[in-house]
């Protein structure tokens, strides 16, 4: 009996001391044994292995550094990063998708690491990736001139562009189905009116050349979240956004009467059946089977990297055994009704870096030192050459290859042969002179040749793109925040296009949110003109 | 005599079988879709047989070596948290269920109490980290090793045991020991087994706790592996303007995701017939005497 008391009380005494061992603190400016820096780096879906290869031992040498990947998952991501923040164990380095609103948050409790006022003299090429895509700038006018994120520049889309590309347009086109276009007599171009376009849509769902029954033929495939760039945009590029008008004026979008010429475009599209009965519900995979299973004879998607090309004309060819996709499949873009080409601009930046407050000056300064040599003509090459004397020698201005591609394409994607090479591009996207060093060994070049005429084409002409506002998407506040969660466009314009009468529709949908638009319009035009 | 089927009887047979065949096709499409090229799953996504056998799929999954290995680390996930789970429960029931066990109703509060409030994810984190467990399998192992639920059931179910067995075992000689392990804990095979069938289907089936603690990628177990296959196609329409690389995703074709699906609903498949008898009678006893 008194020794199953003792037992008891020991047993209770453990179960206490276990509740007090979840306090602790944490560690600052962990070293390795050799007292190499330890850099914990956050980075979506990390492949495996990247600590192991002579890349990163080249590296780790060189500036006496380790990382150890974290790895998040792209859904996750934001949630992982504020428990990250909350519970005190950030990562060194954290990646994110930059909101202005967050990163002033940041700035303001003090729970990010600014960068060094120094920055610019101590390490220009860092400072150059930043001050290509202009955030530089713009984050410089808050916080009294400090910095405390990193933006790389992405460079535009494919990174593969000619000459002549001086905006970053989007890359949305229509594919189209070049040998029923002959059948039917119907001319395409790179860039046609968008009557014209609608009507080889009409006219490939009448013709039903893929035999798959009046009933199933649909004029166009488009994902009903990208639907609205074909209609609504052809009347309005930015119709969900709030841009300057002709008078310099921010005003929203969807208020102004062109908008509605664009969403009773839509809703028509719908009715005659150029959209699929439920394209509401369709996920991407639904959409691409109507267009390779002959039920449509016009694809519409974002074409950004030639990967995204090369594995539909792949998944073509697989349906439509005998058919060649590079002969058969053509693209193009459309003139609006007004004769010019609408689209948008992108920005070239989407994600950022933070970092830990807690890194001391010493550990920090040393990760910047990667950084800037990664994001030098040396690291330019190491990402895109390897190791010079195993990959590649350089013999006056001509650089030779030293392997056999690493891809079956033929191609050399030197992340293939060294992983660790995904943990710099983690780090620092680009260089500032990213196209010079972009090789185009083993490219699919009928697919970049393809992209490129469709891009040159969106920028030749009469334009009328969404251009890139800085000022808007560096301004923060909680009426914005809360009008952006509220307003749903696809939802409204979904709404809109299955309503019997879309137009009373229209109307009733607008009348609900243009009061709030019209404050938060008069709100900006105080703030920033 | 033989009983008269009645127009009832058809119409309810008809609604039960239509009934049966809305449950059972999507396990089914899914098995066949896992079975079909990319190229024939886009012509006939629904369909009732395959006309171009593959078994590309399941090739592709047993040579990524991350859904064996997300294999291995449910395994070792559910091998380590039910015993452990069983054991706490049936031992923490058993002491509740005994009348003379001081302060046992405030006790009971303390367990009941946190199934209606917690401190939320961000106090869990914080106490999972200071313990130094992230990143391993610890955290997915012990929390929630101790279910109030399954206590309660545990405790409900002693209680419908007589008292005299307890009382006849102590006249023997024996201890509270001895009596839990080597006399309820036998008479409680249907109770047991209903929580072995909870704890092994509820620890195959986690994903977010795992998805919390565990960045290491080799040790996220099966169902995290699934579910970042089959989200991919979700991200990349959210990411708008950016490429794959971009992203860092690796595609799959929809036959890897429904292989990948069936793979990790195989193991539970098996378990689920054997405990099958001791699931609702295991359940229902412990809910009633309650």
């Amino acid at each position: 009996m008194k020794a199953k008391k003792v037992l008891a009380f020991l047993l209770a005494a453990v179960m206490v001391i276990g509740l007090l061992a979840g306090c602790g603190g944490s560690q600052k400016d962990e070293k390795t044994e050799d007292g190499k820096f330890i850099y914990r780096i956050s980075m979506v879906n990390p492949k495996e292995d990247l600590t192991s290869d002579p890349v990163y031992q080249f590296i780790s040498d060189k500036f006496g550094v380790v990382f150890e990947p974290v790895g998040v998952s792209y859904e996750n991501w934001s949630e992982k990063n504020n428990i990250w923040l909350s519970s005190g164990d950030m990562p060194d380095i954290m990646k994110w998708s930059f909101n202005y609103k967050d990163y002033m948050n940041f700035a303001d409790q003090g729970i990010v690491r600014a960068l060094p006022d120094d920055l610019e003299t101590k390490y220009p090429n860092v400072a150059a990736v930043m001050k290509n895509n202009k955030t530089w700038d713009k984050l410089k006018e808050s916080n009294d001139g400090k910095i405390y994120t990193f933006i790389p520049s992405y460079g535009f889309g494919t990174n593969v562009y000619e000459e002549g590309f001086d905006v970053n347009v989007d890359m949305y086109g229509f594919v189209y189905r070049k040998d029923w276009a002959e059948q039917l007599g119907i001319e395409f171009s790179t860039v046609m009116p968008y009557e014209d376009l609608m009507a080889a849509a009409k006219k490939f769902k009448e013709a039903d050349l893929g035999g798959v029954g009046k009933d199933n033929v649909v004029g166009m495939a488009v994902h009903y979240t990208e639907a609205p760039n074909v209609f609504v945009t052809a009347y309005n590029s930015c119709y969900n956004m709030f841009r300057k008008n002709a008078d310099g004026e921010y005003v929203y979008g969807m208020t102004q009467p062109v908008t509605k010429q664009g969403v009773m475009e839509y809703a028509k599209a719908y009715k005659e059946g150029i959209l699929h009965p439920n394209f509401f519900a369709h996920k991407l995979d639904n959409v691409k089977s109507l267009f390779v299973t002959g039920k449509a004879g016009i694809y519409y998607e974002n074409w950004t990297g030639t990967n995204a090309f090369k594995n539909f004309k792949k998944l073509f060819e697989e349906s439509n055994p005998g058919l060649d996709a590079d002969k058969v499949l053509g693209m193009c873009w459309f003139t609006s009704p007004d004769g010019k080409i609408h689209g948008r601009e992108n920005t070239d930046f989407w994600e950022c870096s933070y970092y830990n407050p807690d890194m001391s000056d010493e550990k920090f300064d040393k990760l910047l030192s990667v950084m800037d040599y990664i994001a030098g003509h040396d690291g330019a090459m190491l990402k895109n050459y390897g190791l010079e004397g195993v990959d590649y020698k350089v013999e006056g201005d001509t650089v030779t290859r030293l392997i056999p591609p690493t891809n079956e394409e033929g191609g050399y994607k030197m992340v293939d042969k060294y992983p660790s090479i995904g943990i710099f591009n983690s780090l620092i996207s680009s260089s500032f002179s990213d196209k010079k060093f972009i090789p185009r060994d083993g490219l699919d070049m009928e697919s970049m040749k393809t992209l490129n005429e469709l891009g040159l084409a969106k920028l030749g002409g009469d334009r009328a793109l969404s251009d890139v506002d800085l000022d808007v998407q560096f301004y923060s506040s909680d009426t914005l925040s809360k009008f952006n969660a509220n307003v749903k466009t696809h939802e409204i314009l979904l709404d809109v296009v299955m309503a019997e009468n879309p137009e009373a529709e229209w109307e009733k949908q607008l009348a609900a949110f243009k009061d709030d638009a019209a404050a938060l319009e008069k709100e900006l035009n105080d703030a920033l003109k | 005599m033989k009983k008269r089927i009645t127009i009832a009887d058809v119409i309810i047979a008809a609604v039960m079988i239509a009934w049966g065949f809305t449950i059972f096709y999507p396990f089914y499409n899914t098995v066949l879709t896992s079975f079909m090229t990319e190229a024939e799953y886009m012509k006939h996504p629904f369909s009732f047989y395959v006309r171009d056998i593959t078994f590309d799929a399941y090739k592709t999954i047993f040579t990524n070596s991350k859904i064996p290995r997300g294999f291995t680390n449910s395994l070792i996930i559910v091998g380590a948290y039910t015993p452990l789970s069983l054991f706490l429960t049936a031992t923490a029931g058993y002491a509740m269920s005994r009348k003379r066990f001081p302060l046992r109703n405030l006790i009971n509060n303390f367990f009941v109490l946190p199934m209606y409030f917690g401190g939320g994810i961000i106090p869990l984190y914080i106490l999972v980290k200071n313990l130094g467990m992230l990143n391993s399998l610890w955290p997915i192992i012990l929390i929630g090793a101790m279910s109030t639920y399954n206590m309660i059931l545990v405790k409900n179910y002693f209680y419908g045991i007589s008292d005299s067995l307890e009382e006849s075992a102590r006249i023997d000689g024996a201890n509270d020991i001895r009596i839990c392990f080597q006399i309820y804990l036998p008479l409680a095979k249907p109770i047991l087994a209903t929580i072995l069938l909870f704890c092994v289907v509820g620890k195959w089936n986690e994903w977010y706790f795992p998805l919390l603690f565990i960045t290491d990628t080799k040790q996220w177990p099966l169902q995290l592996v699934l579910r970042e296959t089959i989200n991919e196609v979700a991200n990349k329409i959210n990411a708008g303007s950016l490429s794959d690389d971009q992203l860092g995703i690796e595609t799959f074709s929809q036959s890897v995701k429904m292989a990948t699906v069936v793979v990790t609903m195989v193991p539970i498949m098996c378990v689920y017939p054997f405990m099958q008898r001791y699931f609702i009678k295991g359940i229902m006893i412990g809910a009633v005497k309650g």
